[in-house]
């Protein structure tokens, strides 16, 4: 902004062009329209001094329970005024202008009617209906102003005595200017017609006839200043009782008046209204120039609207939208109402179901192999990490204590406890003691099922001699470094029975950390297996840790297997199958592993589908591009 | 139990000590107005721009922390979810937005909570009301659990977007893929390889790694939190130059 | 005060728990096994805590009748429930009632809402080949090869499947996790610098 003074309703800096007023369609009209008679103070109109005080008739104002909010103030919060409203995508500024511009701000009928005004049209507009009519508190608005601007600036007011000495000149010229006018009535140039005749076609039909029929339906006299008495003087110039005064009965049926002819210097500084919209502003700036106290004080600078409203720069060009406010508010409505939700609403109904479709094919592809109990495929060999947790542990001497460690919970049960279960039946095959412990609390439950399976089957294997269900160790990383550096704490009950632990013999000979000959890792993310490696590998680098994960974790614990930490490591049912295999016994799961084979190829499927689709409409979608 | 340190551990000791004296050097030096360079990560980007677009829906907006705990190792992650949620908190309190965190961690519920009541603004400070304390929620102490709390705040809370940044598995899926269902920008970010593939998947943006820890240097420009950030790439950039060494050495002479 | 006391609680432990990583001294192991013992009491308090808010905030849905509160009103019950169940003078967790609302309520329920991720796997995969195609046509090409790797038809439709996988998970997935893991440990080891030296003390402790 070049901080140029504009005038109230410029829509653009005089100087510089920058916008004045922001650019929401619903403010647009509000804007642009006088708003009614500017408030005039009944003291010295210094103007900002002017606007910091309360004009007269602000308490008429006030009640108004259906006043329309000046600008944005009532529908801009206070915090998106500290907030500038970011860039946005074209769909989200149609979502965001919905909220923030209000329809009901879109009203022609006051433009046209203000703007009627200003050209001096509707003489026929009896000031007496509007007097008769019961007032509504907008028409109570505008009288008041309407007196208030008439008894400020009358010359017969008494309040006449109000007015300073330095405004009683420019004032008697007005009103002598006006006077000189009143002897030619409704004397409108040439160039002012073509206005009044664009305005007539753009809004009188629709907008103007709009707001009339408004206007009757809810029985609202009409009261704008174009009801007023076409004496060519400005209604704050009339005489207190001219107002009273009947209507001519048809306004077509007055005399024809003459043309006003205007002096040629006059005519050389006419301008040359380009488009309406320049023919609209410009109306509205004579208006702002000729009315009120500050007549002839030209470029009067209104403090309250410059200061309230935050000013956006630049698109002047969008202030065409004033051409046809109408239709500017059915495009909001095509944008922003019904027929997109309708549209939506459309798309919505019939969808194809891909989605249903594709999620059957999985669902079938998962179920089928497990109802028939299928085995469809075989494993042949075993991989090296499967080969070296089998060596692990048939290098551990037979009758030791073996600790494992049930970090996983009921979310990968199904693909967790096939390895649980393989790797405690070949401890048990070498008679080893094993210890359960979790870092996680559904830990125990998920060991003592696994125990429980793997016991059903071997008679030599009783709980509390070949296993006990050391419990949930609180704490995760913490509870492992007191575990790591501590003894155990043995004085604590088991899970299962409630025992003391050190009671039980599957404990024997059990301290420390120093007497586990073994920790094997059941962990279903790759902290769990972090954190062990950490907190116990890193205190004891020499006790043997190896370590069964989902098929997702492998590729983040393998760094621990290639560096040694672990010395052995499984994975996924296709792990415990693998392991299984080792052992001599017949893999485990064969149904499940139909299901899982089975069930990534329709994955695949799926996806090579998707693919084929996307690449299919993206083409399709270039090729209409271009 | 050993009795002498071990060496991997001196070396740490060793390398912790001498990042101290640069830690203090390069605040004091960003304290002073000296610039920090930071290359665009279009996450950061996304983030910084999520409050306005939730200000403008008139929507609340949720930050996870992952499924981390504290104490754990990756506590890190989760103090960079809740650097994050430090921020965000903060750009909230300015525009009346309400955050909405889910947790895992009992332990994080009054973390979170203050961290929410002391960014806001002076004018609302001191009214723990219990929609404020509301705000911050337990969902489970598992993660597929917490994921499926999450799952249902999503869909039933008027949200604009989802930050999802800390320490998440394959749960994130979960999380992932009913935020994008309901249309809700997504920034989500793990160290865990495991939640990676997913996060790209679903989420709009995905931090990768250490990008994670670069929060409060990119939203906040926090100045301990950009000596950091240097430091880090110091010593990454050592380590580049270490590896590429002892790979050039180990080919050249076996 | 208020200020400055935490603040020097935090850096006091910190610094003790770091040293007992690098000392041997009895000492200070001994007092760090205490202050880990407290952090685990602490944490296991801290559930009571996420007892009142989950009860805080679904009695709020139930009470506003907030859209799906009949769910809020079955958790708060069946949490209820479990507590009772599991109170002092039984068998805690390991309690029959316990067991039972875990074996066939809680393990099923989160077994079948893990196995979600198989169908969202697909939906999500085709949202993000719509939205990004290259990446995530790269992403899933090297995905489809390990899962081929990991399952018996892999080697059904090419014997090399398995050993692509064995390559692709050995090498460039372990670099990139190679990678990931020493960022975050440097990430971490800043972290912990920033929170031991207090420099974001005029934020955490105020």
């Amino acid at each position: 902004m070049c901080g140029a003074p504009n005038d109230a309703y410029n829509i653009a800096c005089t100087r510089c062009g920058a916008r004045l007023v922001p650019l929401t369609p619903g403010d647009l009209p509000e804007d642009t329209k006088p708003a009614g008679p500017t408030p005039q103070p009944e003291g010295p109109p210094a103007e900002p001094a002017a606007q910091d005080q309360p004009p007269p008739v602000e308490p008429v104002v006030e009640p108004e329970p259906t006043a329309r909010p000046r600008f944005s103030e009532e529908t801009a919060s206070p915090l998106s005024r500290l907030f500038p409203r970011p860039e946005r995508t074209s769909e989200e500024t149609i979502e965001g202008e919905s909220e923030w511009a209000e329809p009901e701000t879109i009203e022609p009928v006051d433009l046209a009617a203000r703007l009627s005004h200003v050209l001096g049209e509707d003489a026929s507009a009896p000031a007496a209906e509007s007097a008769g009519a019961q007032p509504t508190p907008e028409s109570e608005m505008d009288a008041a102003l309407v007196d208030d601007d008439h008894a400020a600036s009358s010359p017969q007011s008494p309040d006449d005595e109000t007015v300073p000495d330095w405004l009683r000149s420019p004032l008697e010229e007005s009103v002598a200017l006006a006077d000189s006018e009143d002897a030619e009535p409704t004397p409108l140039p040439g160039w002012l017609q073509d206005s009044e005749e664009s305005v007539s076609t753009a809004l009188g039909a629709g907008a103007t006839g709009w707001g009339k029929a408004e206007d009757e339906e809810w029985g609202v006299p009409d009261d704008s200043p174009q009801s007023e008495p076409d004496t060519g003087i400005p209604s704050w110039l009339l005489p207190a009782d001219a107002k009273d005064q009947p209507p001519p009965p048809d306004a077509d049926a007055a005399p024809e008046p003459e043309m006003a002819t205007l002096p040629d210097w006059l005519k050389s500084l006419q301008p040359e209204a380009t488009s309406f919209a320049d023919k609209v502003e410009e109306a509205l700036q004579r208006a702002e120039s000729t009315s009120g106290l500050l007549t002839g004080v030209h470029g009067a600078l209104p403090v309250e609207p410059i200061i309230a409203m935050p000013h956006i720069v630049g698109r002047v060009q969008e202030s065409a939208v004033v051409e046809d406010a109408r239709a500017g508010k059915l495009l909001m409505r095509l944008l922003t109402g019904r027929q997109p939700a309708e549209r939506a609403v459309t798309a919505e109904r019939r969808p194809f179901p891909w989605r249903a479709i594709g999620h059957l094919v999985l669902l079938l592809a998962l179920i089928v192999p497990l109802l028939v109990d299928s085995t469809l495929f075989n494993i042949e060999q075993s991989p090296a990490p499967a080969q070296a947790l089998y060596s692990t542990v048939e290098a551990i001497p037979e009758d030791s204590f073996v600790l494992i460690a049930f970090d996983y919970e009921a979310d990968l049960a199904g693909e967790m406890e096939p390895q649980a279960e393989a790797i405690m039946r070949h401890l048990r095959s070498r008679n080893q003691r094993i210890g359960a412990i979790s870092l996680f609390p559904q830990g125990p439950f998920l060991a003592q099922q696994a125990w429980n399976r793997v016991s059903q089957d071997q008679a030599d294997a009783q709980y509390g001699q070949s296993f006990v269900n050391l419990g949930f160790l609180v704490g995760r990383e913490v509870g492992l470094r007191t575990l790591a550096q501590g003894p155990l704490q043995l004085d604590r009950p088991d899970f299962v029975r409630g025992q003391t632990l050190q009671n039980f013999p599957a404990l024997a000979g059990v301290k420390g950390l120093e007497d586990i000959q073994l920790i094997v890792l059941i962990g279903a993310r790759p902290d769990a297996i972090r954190w062990w490696v950490e907190q116990v590998g890193s205190h004891d680098s020499q006790k043997p840790l190896v370590a069964a994960v989902p098929a997702s974790v492998e590729p983040a614990v393998r760094p621990y297997y290639h560096s040694g930490q672990l010395r052995g490591l499984i994975s996924g049912l296709m792990g415990a199958a693998d392991y299984d295999l080792q052992t001599g016994r017949p893999p485990a799961g064969g149904a499940a592993i139909d299901a899982l084979t089975l069930g990534t190829a329709a994955v695949l499927l799926l996806i090579a589908v998707s693919a084929l689709f996307t690449l299919v409409t993206h083409r399709r979608g270039a090729d209409q591009r271009t | 139990m050993n009795t002498v340190l071990p060496l991997e551990r001196a070396l740490l000791l060793a390398g912790i000590l001498l990042s101290l004296p640069a830690f203090a050097f390069v605040t004091l030096r960003v304290r002073q107005g000296r610039q920090v360079l930071l290359r665009s990560i279009p996450g950061m980007d996304l983030m910084a721009q999520l409050v306005g677009r939730a200000l403008e829906e008139g929507k609340s907006t949720h930050l996870s922390v992952g499924v981390g705990k504290l104490g754990e190792a990756s506590t890190a992650e989760t103090m960079a979810g809740l650097t994050a949620l430090d921020v965000l908190a903060e750009r909230c309190s300015a525009t009346g937005v309400e955050p909405l965190v889910t947790v895992p961690d009992p332990a994080l519920l009054p973390l979170t909570q203050d961290l929410i009541q002391e960014r806001r603004t002076p004018s609302s400070a001191g009214r723990r009301t219990w929609a404020t304390m509301s705000q911050a929620r337990f969902m489970g102490p598992d993660a597929t659990a917490y994921a499926v709390g999450a799952m249902d705040t999503l869909q039933h809370e008027a949200l604009s977007n989802s930050v999802t940044i800390g320490p998440f598995g394959p749960e994130f899926l979960l999380i992932g893929e009913t935020g994008a269902r309901e249309d809700l920008a997504q920034v989500a970010g793990t160290t865990n390889p495991e939640g990676l593939p997913y996060m790209k998947l679903t989420a709009d943006h995905t931090l990768v790694g250490e990008e994670l820890f670069a929060t409060g240097a990119y939203l906040a420009k926090w100045p301990s939190h950009l000596a950091s950030l240097v430091i880090q790439d110091s010593v990454r950039l050592l380590i580049v130059l270490v590896i590429v060494l002892g790979v050039a050495l180990r080919t050249t002479w076996g | 005060m208020r200020r400055r006391l935490p603040a020097a609680v935090a850096t006091a432990v910190g610094t003790i728990v770091l040293l007992s990583f690098f000392t041997l001294n009895p000492v200070i192991r001994g007092i760090t096994a205490f202050l880990t013992h407290t952090a685990m009491i602490v944490a296991a308090f801290a559930f009571l805590l996420g007892v009142l808010n989950v009860l805080l905030v679904h009695v709020r849905k139930i009470g506003q009748r907030q859209s799906g509160w009949g769910y809020s009103l079955a958790l708060v019950v069946v949490m209820l429930v479990v507590l009772l169940l599991g109170r002092p003078g039984t068998q805690g967790p390991a309690d029959s009632g316990v067991e039972w609302i875990l074996r066939n309520v809680q393990i099923p329920l989160q077994a079948t809402f893990f196995s979600l991720l198989a169908f969202f796997v697909v939906t999500a995969s085709y949202r993000a080949l719509r939205t990004r195609p290259r990446e995530t046509s790269l992403m899933l090409l090297v995905a489809a090869i390990v899962l081929l790797g990991q399952t018996p038809l892999g080697p059904k439709i090419w014997d090399q499947f398995p050993a692509l996988k064995d390559w692709i998970l050995a090498v460039p997935t372990t670099a990139g996790v190679r990678g990931i893991l020493l960022g975050t440990a440097l990430g971490t080891v800043a972290t912990g610098i920033r929170l031991l030296t207090l420099t974001d003390r005029e934020r955490y402790f105020k």
